[in-house]
């Protein structure tokens, strides 16, 4: 399914602001383009190649080395996606050029306020932030390397661990891959746990915003409430973190619905009461309100994804063109504005779990697998979507790419937290939910 | 006669001058001879003539002493500078010794004119000069005028026989302002800093020192002639605070090395200013305690700002040859003792203690606390007010010194020893004496200001209780507060021997912990960012891309007065004094018929 | 308003470490424990290679594929071991390294703070500075350029000082490789979980100390 391509044509497919470009992989000798459409949901994988390359290249990204990716330089794909430079792990090239009494502080890797390991050069002269380069790949482990050579079981576990708190969604993502058809029972569990972790995840954003605004009983009010589901999927599918729920081919354990939406709905109630609160608080309101502002003109040059997205208006879902989604009440959340605050408010998932559990088909959970060639999955984490894309041969890994959403957004993050002030660095970094373990695979 | 000896010095120090055409090092080994003859003939108390020459004379030749042993290893700027530098000490010295109005008119112009001529010694340091000038000689002027009124009312140019004067008010209000210009109060202030900054550091230091110290002593002086009503005293304290916050204020955001210290003289200066309405205030209701405390304090104040700002700006000095700009400052070579010198005289001047400038604030802020022994409800509400302002004012003062410090001083290496922290060394001294003994510098400022308010401080205002025994407690009034910097000097030595002598003395020497990256230097612009960006309407801050404009408003509205000034005459002179013969004659005739009118009562309403 | 809502939510804070936890407080499945069957046949099908003689706990990352071969999931969330205690108790200041985890384990040190369980009650308390620090907590597998910060903070710790290495990947490796932290740094202390509930991190915390 890959299509060979040359470099005038590549260089039209940038042009063309229907497609967003999703990924950007090496694979021997040549380069994977991913394209997508995210109207229609059609994804298009292109390659084309370059003489200066070398042969012997491993599949493997190593991030901060410029130099993997040598770009055809006549086509200078780079200037019109500049998120190119984020998927070929060249993070330097965000770096602006700027006279000497405007100091240069390297924020990180090891520090409290971010509390992952990543680093950020920001250019400031004072209060206000002139300019912010990410500088990733602190936490890179190669995992894309590691599962060449294993079995599609074995490597689950570790696609599982690539980020422990969008597990969910990665080996959905993962499984849909490398299956075909699989029961209909099995499907809505993974859907239920997938929007389950969601939950948490922006629960946990909202808390880490109250906590950046000094909002201390607020915070807690909602760190107690992520511990609640937390607990929950404990309790239900067996794991904090729904490690282990996912095998190639279906899901491994049963649950109990009936007992799971009951707690469901308290917790929504609770939800709705504690934010309904923390909104009357204008102090709250005013430091998330025009900080961090993305438009709709750096969303489609920055071909931005997920949560900041649809914040924007631009309403990038892959949920929308997954088949299973159609009967449901599923609609694509979109706000306006675009800053901090319409990216607190877009979020939205209990009535997903209400209609899965309440219409659980009555099927078995799992069946076999049996994969080969080039396949691909897209499965939405809580902050934007993933692309995952394998090369099998009897049930082995022989090449992977895998397409983090944290990758494409930290760039975007850099060009919103642009002409703020330090003190708005946190609420941006936190509207955003993004994960350093995330974007280095 | 005592006053022959005085003459014949300031012959030696014109002298001196002369001899620079010989060699520069000649000039400056006199003056240093010259002041230290003046310091013993101050402290050994054979001067007698008028009740504050000795004290001032003393501080006065300290700070010469100092800089002329600094500027034997300093000047490298000509023979023009230190001929100059020593005719400048001689004018002040014939300020000091005067004591009719003549002579003093004499020195002044006279230090005005030999300091002009030794700023711009430097190669662009004319127009800074220039304006130096231009307000010199507006201090100048108004002296003369007020001195014009005394010798009219009284008959007289002697100063002694001023009193009793009718216009007084008048003319001190006068006096007091060419004082005023010279010490660089608000609406005249924008001289100071070009003229410090561009100037060579020795004659800065003592610009700054004993040039506004010169101010301080015409105030004084005229003050114990007669004290004026109390409505010249609301004026100064307004004036007095507007000049402390707007020179800490300019001093906290300045990004060059010698005018951060020129705009900190301003907000000292704008204390003393207000401490000396303060003073008015207190002899008008005749609590003669809280008057002589707070001359003590203008007194004690004015001592500890001109030796701890004459060493910044001798380090300031040695700094500058670096660069002139605090953000570009690296890798500076200071000798040890500069960079002590350095700590001290910038850490004085933020009031930490046990420094005198520690001392020095406290007095301040007591003898302003305590106005609630005023009786009227609007002066006491007044002097609060102004000490909120004052206490502000101090506040920032401490994020400017800092600034001094973290980037001028703390990244200095060794290099060896010269003659300049000789001059230095003088200085550090003194200040450590003060620290410590304080009491004996009020015991010699006792005299004069018993003989001004009636109260001794050395019988009244030391004492001891508690612990403390007697002679080394400061009162500041009648059972108001205390506080022994004797005692809080050695405290701090016997503190910090102890916690070392018992610590167990492992040490372990790390790099600095950033982040386990590169981390990153926060240069002195980012450092008083949060100043420019919240009083934004103040400095009219503007950033532009990748630079920040800012600036100080006063001199910007004096150089449109100077525009709309200069328009002014031109319309004048292209319309109105055109060279027609025919115009004139038109005037002539127009006037002619305007008086005739006039004197023949022509006019109804006139009469 | 949020005065009247904490009131009626009541206390939540969990009575632990007086009593042993409920149920409803770790309702996850916990280390496994072999109960009946050949263990060699066991030992083939775990990812890791933990199960020799009897399971090391410190590789287990609860797959659970060993389910099947004759091991129970037994719920019990507390497993650590100390090798050198703090020579003090209270007010023990926690600084943390992240050296290449997967994010869970950060996430449950932040669950830590939160009203159910509280840290600050026992103790202890997160700094953002190593300077102030007495324990240096590193998670995650180490990364080629992590190695370099953590031996940083480990120098700019003042004495005295003690590491721990929570987590299957700081203590073993885990899945992603063979070797957990005691390559760089020496440990003094290891709490097991894949990611370790917060239960289990509070029983390790605990031990470090003289109180215990």
């Amino acid at each position: 399914m890959i299509i060979e391509i040359t470099e005038s044509e590549l260089l039209s497919y940038a042009k063309n602001k229907k497609y967003s470009l999703t990924a950007c992989f090496p694979k021997k000798d040549k380069e994977v383009y991913v394209w997508t459409d995210y109207t229609s949901g059609s994804i298009e994988f292109v390659m084309t190649g370059s003489p200066d390359i070398d042969i012997n290249r491993t599949p493997s990204q190593t991030l901060g080395l410029s130099g993997q990716f040598a770009l055809p330089p006549e086509a200078n794909i780079g200037e019109i996606r500049p998120v190119l430079h984020a998927l070929s792990g060249n993070y330097n090239a965000y770096c602006k050029e700027c006279p000497d009494d405007v100091f240069k502080l390297h924020y990180g890797p090891v520090s409290s306020g971010l509390w992952e390991s990543g680093a950020f050069h920001i250019l400031s002269y004072g209060e206000r932030i002139l300019n912010v380069a990410p500088d990733l790949g602190y936490k890179h482990r190669a995992i894309e390397k590691k599962i060449c050579g294993m079995n599609v079981k074995d490597a689950l576990l570790l696609i599982e661990r690539l980020c422990g708190t969008f597990s969910v969604a990665y080996s959905n993502a993962f499984c849909s891959a490398v299956e075909e058809n699989i029961p209909e029972r099995a499907e809505a569990i993974r859907i239920i746990a997938l929007e389950l972790e969601r939950i948490y995840n922006h629960i946990h954003a909202i808390q880490r915003l109250a906590t950046a605004a000094s909002q201390s009983v607020a915070a807690s009010q909602f760190s107690a409430l992520e511990e609640d589901v937390l607990r929950l999927n404990a309790k239900f599918f067996r794991h904090r973190y729904l490690f282990g729920l996912n095998i190639p081919g279906g899901v491994r354990k049963d649950i109990n619905t009936k007992v799971l939406l009951g707690r469901i709905i308290d917790i929504k109630r609770e939800f709705d009461k504690l934010v309904e609160l923390l909104i009357t608080s204008t102090i709250f309101i005013d430091r998330l309100h025009n900080t961090a502002i993305l438009n709709v003109e750096d969303i489609i040059r920055l071909d931005t994804i997920g949560i900041p997205a649809r914040a924007s208006g631009v309403g990038k879902d892959v949920r929308s063109f997954n088949s299973i989604y159609t009967d449901t009440p599923f609609r694509v959340a979109v706000e306006e504005y675009g800053d901090a605050l319409s990216r607190m408010m877009v979020r939205n998932s209990v009535e997903i779990i209400k209609f899965f559990a309440e219409n659980l088909p009555q099927t078995e959970l799992k069946t076999d697998v049996d994969a080969s060639g080039f396949l691909y999955g897209r499965s939405e984490a809580p902050p934007g979507d993933i692309l995952t894309a394998l090369e099998v041969e009897n049930g082995i890994i022989k090449w992977a790419g895998i397409r983090p959403p944290s990758t494409i957004n930290y760039p975007a993050f850099a060009v919103a937290i642009e002409g703020n002030i330090f003190t708005d660095f946190s609420f941006g970094i936190e509207s955003f939910g993004l994960s350093f373990a995330d974007s280095d695979r | 006669m005592e006053m022959n000896i005085l003459y014949y010095i300031i012959i030696l120090f014109i002298s001196a001058s002369a001899f620079a055409v010989l060699s520069k090092k000649i000039t400056y080994v006199i003056s240093a001879f010259g002041s230290a003859w003046l310091i013993y003939l101050a402290i050994s108390g054979s001067l007698s003539d008028h009740a504050f020459l000795p004290y001032f004379l003393l501080l006065s030749s300290i700070v010469w002493l100092s800089a002329s042993v600094y500027s034997i290893g300093y000047d490298h700027y000509g023979k023009r500078l230190a001929s100059t530098f020593a005719l400048t000490i001689a004018s002040m010295l014939l300020i000091l010794v005067s004591r009719d109005a003549l002579s003093f008119l004499i020195g002044w112009e006279g230090m005005t004119i030999a300091s002009f001529l030794a700023i711009s010694a430097r190669k662009d340091s004319m127009r800074a000069a220039y304006v130096f000038l231009a307000f010199g000689e507006l201090s100048t002027i108004l002296l003369m005028l007020s001195f014009a009124l005394a010798l009219g009312t009284t008959h007289s140019i002697f100063f002694a026989a001023w009193k009793g004067s009718n216009m007084w008010n008048l003319i001190f209000l006068f006096a007091l302002f060419g004082f005023a210009v010279k010490m660089a109060v608000f609406t005249f202030h924008i001289w100071l800093p070009p003229a410090h900054s561009t100037a060579p550091s020795n004659m800065s230091a003592l610009l700054s020192a004993v040039l506004t110290l010169m101010g301080v002593y015409g105030i004084v002086r005229m003050l114990s002639i007669q004290v004026p009503s109390i409505w010249v005293s609301a004026v100064m304290l307004i004036l007095g605070g507007i000049t402390a916050a707007i020179g800490s204020l300019h001093a906290a955001t300045s990004e060059k090395v010698k005018e951060l210290p020129a705009y900190s003289t301003i907000e000292n200066d704008g204390i003393i200013f207000v401490l000396l309405g303060a003073y008015i205030i207190a002899v008008y209701h005749h609590n003669s305690v809280l008057s002589a405390f707070t001359m003590l304090t203008v007194l004690f104040y004015a001592f500890f700002h001109s030796i701890s700002k004459a060493l910044l700006f001798f380090t300031a000095g040695m700094i500058e040859q670096f660069s002139p700009n605090i953000n570009e400052l690296k890798d500076v070579k200071l000798s040890n003792i500069s960079i002590t010198s350095g700590y001290i005289a910038a850490l004085s001047l933020a009031a930490i203690p046990p420094l005198p400038g520690f001392i020095a604030e406290w007095m301040a802020l007591e003898a302003l606390f305590q106005s609630f022994e005023i009786p009227s409800v609007k002066y006491k509400i007044l002097i609060v007010s102004v000490g909120a302002v004052v206490a502000l004012a101090a506040g920032i003062a401490t994020i400017s010194m800092t600034k001094m410090i973290s980037y001028g001083f703390k990244r200095s290496t060794g290099r060896k020893i010269s003659m300049v922290d000789a001059g230095m060394l003088i200085l550090l001294s003194v200040i450590l004496i003060i620290s410590l003994f304080p009491q004996s510098l009020i015991d010699f400022v006792s005299q004069p200001v018993y003989s001004l308010t009636g109260v001794n401080p050395a019988v009244n205002l030391i004492g001891g209780a508690l612990a403390i025994p007697k002679g080394f407690l400061i009162l500041s009034g009648e059972k108001f507060g205390g506080m022994s910097p004797t005692f809080v000097f050695v405290f701090l030595i016997v503190l910090v021997s102890l916690i070392y002598g018992i610590s167990k003395r492992k040490i372990r020497y790390t790099e600095a912990w950033a982040g386990g990256g590169e981390g990153g230097n926060y240069n002195s612009l980012s450092y008083s960012m949060i100043l420019r960006y919240t009083l934004k309407g103040f400095y009219r801050t503007k950033e532009e891309g990748c630079r920040v404009i800012w600036g100080d408003i006063f001199e910007k509205g004096y150089v449109v007065t100077a525009k709309s000034v200069r328009y002014a005459s031109n319309i004048f002179r292209l319309y109105l004094m055109n060279g027609n013969i025919g115009v004139y004659i038109l005037y002539i005739v127009t006037a002619m018929f305007l008086t005739i009118l006039y004197v023949t009562g022509g006019f109804p309403y006139v009469h | 308003m949020w005065v009247i809502k904490g009131l009626r939510k009541g206390i939540i804070t969990t009575k632990y470490p007086d009593e042993k936890p409920t149920k409803d407080e770790v309702p996850e499945i916990g280390v496994p424990v072999h109960r009946h069957g050949d263990i060699k046949a066991a030992s083939g099908v775990c990812p890791t290679d933990a199960i020799s003689e009897a399971l090391d706990f410190y590789k287990c990352i609860f797959c659970q594929r060993c389910e099947d071969y004759g091991f129970e999931m037994t719920g019990n969330v507390e497993i650590a071991e100390v090798n050198r205690k703090l020579p003090f108790s209270g007010s023990v200041h926690i600084f943390l390294v992240d050296a290449g985890s997967c994010n869970a384990c950060n996430r449950e040190l932040d669950m830590l703070t939160n009203p159910y369980y509280d840290l600050h009650r026992l103790g202890f308390f997160f700094t953002p500075t190593p300077r102030h620090a007495d324990i240096m907590f590193v998670i995650g597998k180490v990364t080629d350029r992590m190695v370099e910060p953590m031996l940083k903070a480990y120098e700019a710790m003042p004495e005295p000082k003690i590491v721990v290495a929570a987590g299957s990947c700081a203590t073993s490796g885990g899945i992603f490789g063979n070797e957990g932290v005691d390559r760089y740094i020496n440990v003094d202390a290891k709490i097991s979980g894949c990611p370790p509930s917060p239960i289990g991190l509070l029983y390790g915390l605990l031990k470090t100390y003289r109180r215990r």
